[in-house]
């Protein structure tokens, strides 16, 4: 009896211990299945399919999640056999998160990501390339931008097809401008007109609010500026850029700092990882900042001052040219994925119809499906788009700019905090710009062999 | 007969620590799958490149070499973790100790000041009192109204928590304030000693702070040395405090990146797996060898046996 009773406590103990079940994976903000209220069972005339369930993770704010909701709705109302279930976080949190689900091999069928990071999924099969499907039309290009389908390519295989580009640009609070009595920025000016402006400003704002905020560690502006020296930061090996190219960016930014137009590092450190609304433009307390252009529409939902772009200034250095890092921001589709040729339709759906781009409304920047702009959303545009669109074509109408790439695996995981690390040195005085930048090759090179 | 015997006895002994054996089986399994086992690969991988999403190749000691030699952001972590562990946990027990002298009274509401001193220590280590923390201590936080209540205006709208001089002691601060745990076990202590000793030390004329120094702190220091040593520990891994306060990097400067962020951030922000589990290794190595030292220089601990 004693024997019966220990193998049956025994065995209790392991059922409980041993046997949880795994459930569903959750995000940081949230997770959803299907809040369609389509119903999940197939219409009478319809021949049944078999059920389908994809995941599908992105990251971004309130309002971009709840357009992704809408749209992946109105693709379940029409595929009414198909559930998508939802990952949705914050940017950093999403991409740590990413990262281990990709190592442990349940990752969502469908992912964010970015030519800032996508390199090392692609490099490792992790990613997919969609050229089959873009070949056997289940996603059509056919209206497509040749930079827009450029911006997915890596190696020559299409791993990534793009939400929308965007350039890097300088926003600016033109209701301050205004209010402070200035002319607008000047689109053609160069690095020293601007240093001369943004002073001149500063010195018609009140205590406590700024012309700009810091860029230091802004990495697309910071590629933006090495690409206009006409180099790549790297090759994937060593640091390609010369050493006076990052030396000449620090000192750009540390003339700014002495010229008393940007806050104090540490109060700049409290700021900067502040949301949309509590940022310093969205709270007027800083009037410029350098930005992907795609974020300008979005400051303009949070704030009632009008908000402008302009291109980043020329560089005398760099013979007055500035080659803008076009920023590409799409979707993969996981190699785990057992659904793929349904990921490729959901992508397609998601790109090229017209009532998923009408909900999306440009909030990855421009989209690489011409039709969006010039036929479905006219008269429909977002708050300060146009601003972004006349910048937009005037940028890719120069010559001089080159679509983004995917950055090489090994150094996209930690380039930003080497620069980060770099920026903070300049920022708060401990290391000089040429020290700085030394001290940032040295670093980088020993991590990228 | 003798080996019949013998084998007789380890039957029955057998026979009775089975259960045992059987009850402990499901936790040994546990260790081994989930404690053992990633402990030691971990200390395979360290001795490779495993970058999360290609093969380990073995690369021998230089993972080690670069952390010694090259790694400037290793120092950083060094240094931001030990100003937190070794300021930190000092001025942690000294608190813990007055409050337990001050509880150690028969009052009636003392098990209600016991909980209420005890909930930092519950809630301090949750990304709600990092973020709240945060906010305090940032420029237009709970912290600088204060001081202007009391009219001291020299800092401003100081950025106490984002300046890089400041930063690490703010979460010093929050480490002093989750002093509950310890405080327990020095009450607890405090009624552990003999009252004849006190009654004997009065009657040789002691004062109190005679009394404290010859008779409390004597009697105390073995819960002193436990204390010491598990808070140490506990200081090592913290790891929230400082993700939440700098959003995973690590702070200005690198002011509070802390040595497990630091492991955090080469594993899972840069991938760098092999890496990431050398750090792990060293910083093992780091807390046996500061043990291993309080245990050698502990003369000052004394046992009632």
């Amino acid at each position: 009896m004693k024997k019966i009773l220990i193998c049956l406590l025994v065995i209790s103990m392991l059922v409980v211990s041993g046997c949880a079940q795994t459930t569903a994976p959750t995000t940081s903000t949230g997770t959803s299945s299907s809040g369609a209220t389509a119903a999940k069972t197939t219409s009478a005339t319809d021949a049944p399919k078999k059920k389908i369930t994809l995941t599908f993770g992105w990251w971004g704010s309130i309002l971009r999640n709840d357009k992704m909701n809408a749209i992946l709705d109105l693709y379940q109302e029409s595929n009414s056999h198909i559930t998508i279930e939802r990952e949705f976080a914050a940017y950093s949190d999403y991409l740590e998160k990413l990262a281990m689900q990709m190592a442990g091999g349940n990752a969502t069928d469908i992912i964010n990501s970015s030519g800032l990071f996508a390199s090392p999924y692609a490099t490792t099969n992790q990613i997919i390339p969609m050229d089959p499907f873009v070949d056997s039309g289940l996603i059509d290009l056919n209206d497509w931008s040749d930079l827009a389908i450029e911006t997915g390519k890596f190696q020559d295989k299409l791993y990534m097809i793009t939400y929308g580009t965007g350039g890097s640009c300088l926003s600016y609070n033109q209701s301050m401008i205004e209010r402070a009595g200035m002319a607008l920025p000047n689109i053609d000016w160069n690095v020293d007109e601007f240093k001369d402006y943004v002073v001149q400003l500063q010195s018609k704002l009140e205590p406590g609010t700024y012309a700009l905020t810091p860029g230091l560690s802004n990495d697309q502006y910071f590629y933006s500026w090495v690409r206009s020296y006409g180099y790549e930061i790297t090759d994937g090996k060593k640091i390609t850029a010369p050493t006076s190219v990052i030396v000449d960016w620090f000192t750009y930014w540390n003339d700014l700092d002495k010229l008393g137009v940007l806050p104090a590092a540490d109060l700049w450190a409290q700021e900067s990882a502040k949301d949309w609304e509590e940022s310093m433009q969205v709270k007027n307390t800083a009037c410029m900042q350098f930005r992907p252009m795609n974020h300008v529409p979005i400051l303009q939902t949070y704030s009632e001052d009008t908000f402008n772009v302009v291109r980043i200034p020329k560089i005398p250095n760099a013979d007055n040219a500035r080659n803008e890092y076009i920023q590409n921001v799409g979707m993969c589709i996981t190699s785990k994925s057992k659904y793929p040729e349904e990921c490729a339709k959901l992508i397609n759906f998601i790109v090229n119809d017209q009532e998923a781009q009408v909900i999306y409304n440009l909030d990855m920047g421009f989209p690489g499906n011409k039709k969006v702009i010039s036929e479905w959303l006219v008269g429909k545009l977002p708050a300060g788009f146009d601003k972004i669109q006349n910048l937009n074509d005037i940028i890719l109408a120069d010559k001089d700019v080159s679509p983004a790439v995917f950055f090489p695996a090994t150094f996209s995981s930690f380039m930003p905090s080497e620069l980060i690390s770099a920026s903070d040195k300049v920022s708060f005085g401990q290391l000089s710009p040429q020290a700085a930048a030394e001290e940032f090759v040295k670093s980088a090179n020993a991590l990228l062999s | 007969m003798r080996l019949n015997k013998r084998k007789f006895t380890q039957s029955v002994t057998l026979k009775k620590s089975l259960p045992a054996y059987v009850f402990l089986f499901p936790w040994i399994v546990g260790v081994i799958l989930f404690r053992s086992i990633p402990l030691f690969t971990s200390l395979y991988y360290s001795f490779t490149d495993f970058k999360l999403f290609s093969s380990p190749s073995f690369i021998g000691l230089k993972n080690y070499e670069f952390m010694f030699t090259i790694d400037g952001h290793y120092f950083n972590a060094i240094k931001a973790t030990f100003t937190y562990v070794f300021i930190g946990v000092p001025l942690q027990l000294i608190w813990a100790l007055i409050l337990a002298l001050l509880l150690d009274k028969n009052m009636r509401a003392l098990p209600i000041f016991r909980s209420i001193y005890y909930i930092p220590s519950l809630l301090g280590s949750s990304v709600a009192i990092s973020m709240l923390w945060l906010q305090f201590f940032g420029s237009k936080g709970m912290f600088n109204k204060v001081l202007e209540f009391f009219n001291i205006t020299t800092f401003g709208q100081f950025p106490w928590i984002s300046n890089p001089n400041t930063s690490i002691y703010t979460l010093v601060l929050l480490l002093v304030w989750q002093f509950g745990s310890p405080m327990l076990i020095f009450l607890a202590g405090l009624k552990q000693i003999p009252a004849e000793l006190v009654e004997a030390a009065k009657i040789d004329g002691a004062g109190r702070s005679q009394i404290f120094r010859h008779v409390t702190l004597p009697v105390l220091s073995p819960i002193i040395f436990f204390n010491l040593i598990m808070q140490i520990i506990h200081a090592f891994k913290a790891f929230t405090p400082a993700y939440i306060v700098s959003g995973g990097s690590g702070g200005a400067l690198g002011s509070v990146m802390f040595y497990t962020l630091y492991i955090y951030k080469s594993a899972f922000t840069d991938f760098r797996m092999g890496y990431a589990s050398a750090l792990g290794w060293i910083l093992i190595i780091i807390i046996v060898v500061f043990v291993v030292i309080i245990f050698k220089t502990s003369k000052w601990v004394h046992y009632a046996d």
